[in-house]
């Protein structure tokens, strides 16, 4: 382990992560610069990790992004991701509200809908939480969402999704990736601001964007902040490649929570924000290394 | 919707600065004093900020009768010192603008060469005095700096102080609003200069912590009326 404790170096490595990491004037358990878990249940594997970049770490700070997961159901997983805006002031408490009322809101099976019907509601219900806990001052809040809701039978799965702001899912097939959403650097989008929550004066719930998915035996669906997003778009060389292949050893067992935590670290020059990674693989009933 | 579009080349996010500074016979003495004694704290916060010195890219630009390029752009973490800069001619607006389109044309063909993904670069431009080139002239060069059609325009901030005219460096800064400061009729360069320089450091400071986290802005000095500009990414 470096100084700075960054993981591998995918493309040109960044010095700022070899920077010694001061030690913050208070921290606990729940605002930890690393957080990672997973598990494996009959019908899903899920593996997680979330980092704290390495300008907050280096600025005595931990991490605003946020992630959680809940079993819906037989057959059911919401999965959601969220990234606090730095600036807003408490972004990284808004990003734990909004993952947990998006995944309590899926879990209640409230809607009838379904589809991206559903999670547009989980994200509206998030944004209403957001608002409601904040009052006057939700403004300090803000965050991005996503939310996926999977629906599985014999290691396939129908996912739908909805989001606020630039968070981002994408469906990974071998080591082909293909996110779920429109580009964000496309001519479309550029120079508009980052939509989040709770809703921008004059935006409301028309800027959720929805997507779906026929996810194929084999593949995972993977949500991510924009702190590994943009850099697996402006890596296809080395982000691109090499997050796939951790990401591979999930399903057969051979990686763990902390080792993704460490991969989701990598070092890459100018890549310092907050990195978050929520990877769910529909399987048909086996533990992980084990035939299906 | 489902989009396949991963591309094939390696990018990396920079941030350019061009500090743009009038260097003419009326910055003469204590003024040009004060920013000598000022570059060195750009190197030394910026540059000696690891995760600030990986997004900006600084250059200076100095301009009188003529502009030259007195720090090319680069990663201040490589710099071992600042330049001196030394007080010239006339106040030629032309040149400067003439030669900032040139210097950020050459700079972004070198950056994206090299794997660089550009924020639209920040001109910071600070000046004394009134431009002693014919209006138009230095009216159609800054036209072509500012030209919408020109994919690199930069933002520009405009910076004045001693005999700047409000109305002129509002020119400079496109009319655009909360893009231009002018120090107070009388005050001191003493005074004016390092804060000014004070406020740049800030500046660039914050603007890089905007860019890492992926909503790039362009974060003025705290001065009155100046306002963050949401910046955008060159293709």
């Amino acid at each position: 382990m470096n100084r700075g404790w960054a993981g591998p170096a995918w493309g040109e490595p960044s010095t700022a992560s070899e920077s010694p990491v001061p030690l913050r004037t208070t921290a606990s358990a729940g605002d930890a610069c690393y957080r990672a878990d997973g598990g494996w249940s009959p019908e899903f594997v899920v593996m997680a990790a979330s980092v704290a970049g390495v300008a907050h770490r280096l600025a005595g700070r931990g991490g605003e992004d946020a992630y959680a997961w809940a079993q819906a159901g037989p057959g059911r997983l919401a999965v959601a991701v969220a990234d606090g805006v730095s600036t807003a002031g408490r972004g990284g408490e808004g990003a734990d509200v909004a993952v947990r009322a998006a995944c309590a809101y899926l879990l209640a099976g409230e809607s009838d809908n379904g589809g991206e019907k559903e999670c547009e509601a989980a994200v509206r219900a998030a944004g209403e939480e957001v608002a409601r806990l904040g009052g006057l001052v939700a403004a300090e809040l803000s965050t991005t969402l996503v939310v996926a809701l999977l629906s599985a039978s014999a290691g396939r799965a129908e996912v739908s999704l909805a989001r606020v702001g630039d968070s981002s899912a994408f469906v990974l097939d071998g080591t082909q990736w293909r996110e779920l959403f429109p580009d964000p650097d496309d001519e479309d989008f550029r120079g508009l601001p980052v939509e989040v929550l709770p809703w921008r004066e004059g935006a409301g719930p028309g800027v959720i964007e929805v997507s779906s998915v026929a996810m194929a035996a084999g593949s995972a669906l993977v949500l991510l902040t924009d702190g590994v997003a943009d850099p697996l778009r402006e890596g296809p060389a080395t982000v691109a490649p090499a997050l796939a292949e951790v990401l591979q050893l999930v399903p057969t067992g051979d990686l763990s929570p902390l080792d993704l935590a460490n991969a989701a670290d990598f070092s890459r020059r100018g890549c310092l924000d907050d990195r978050t990674i929520v990877a769910a693989w529909p399987v048909g009933g086996a533990p992980p290394g084990q035939p299906q | 919707m489902a989009t396949d579009h991963l591309g094939t080349e390696e990018r990396y996010a920079v941030f350019p600065f061009y500090l743009c500074l009038d260097v003419s016979q009326s910055m003469a003495g204590e003024p040009i004093a004060e920013v000598n004694a000022e570059l060195p704290q750009i190197r030394a916060s910026v540059g000696q900020d690891p995760a600030v010195a990986e997004v900006i890219r600084f250059g200076i630009v100095t301009f009188s009768d003529v502009a030259r390029t007195v720090l090319p752009l680069v990663d201040l973490a490589l710099v071992e010192a600042m330049p001196k800069v030394e007080v010239e001619g006339r106040t030629s607006y032309a040149a400067a603008f003439d030669h900032l389109r040139r210097v950020i044309e050459a700079d972004y063909y070198t950056g994206r060469s090299e794997g660089e993904r550009w924020y639209r670069p920040a001109v910071l431009f600070v000046s004394d005095g009134r431009p002693t080139d014919p209006e138009e002239r230095w009216l159609e060069a800054h036209r072509r700096l500012t030209d919408p059609s020109w994919r690199r325009h930069p933002n520009i901030l405009a910076f004045g102080f001693g005999e700047a005219v409000p109305e002129i460096l509002a020119t400079v800064a496109e009319n655009k609003p909360n893009r231009a400061y002018v120090a107070a009729e009388g005050a001191a360069p003493s005074a004016v200069v390092p804060e000014l320089m004070a406020g740049l450091v800030q500046s660039i400071v914050s603007s890089s912590a905007s860019a890492y986290t992926g909503t790039p802005q362009l974060v003025p000095p705290q001065l009155p009326n100046m306002q963050a500009i949401p910046v955008d990414e060159l293709e």
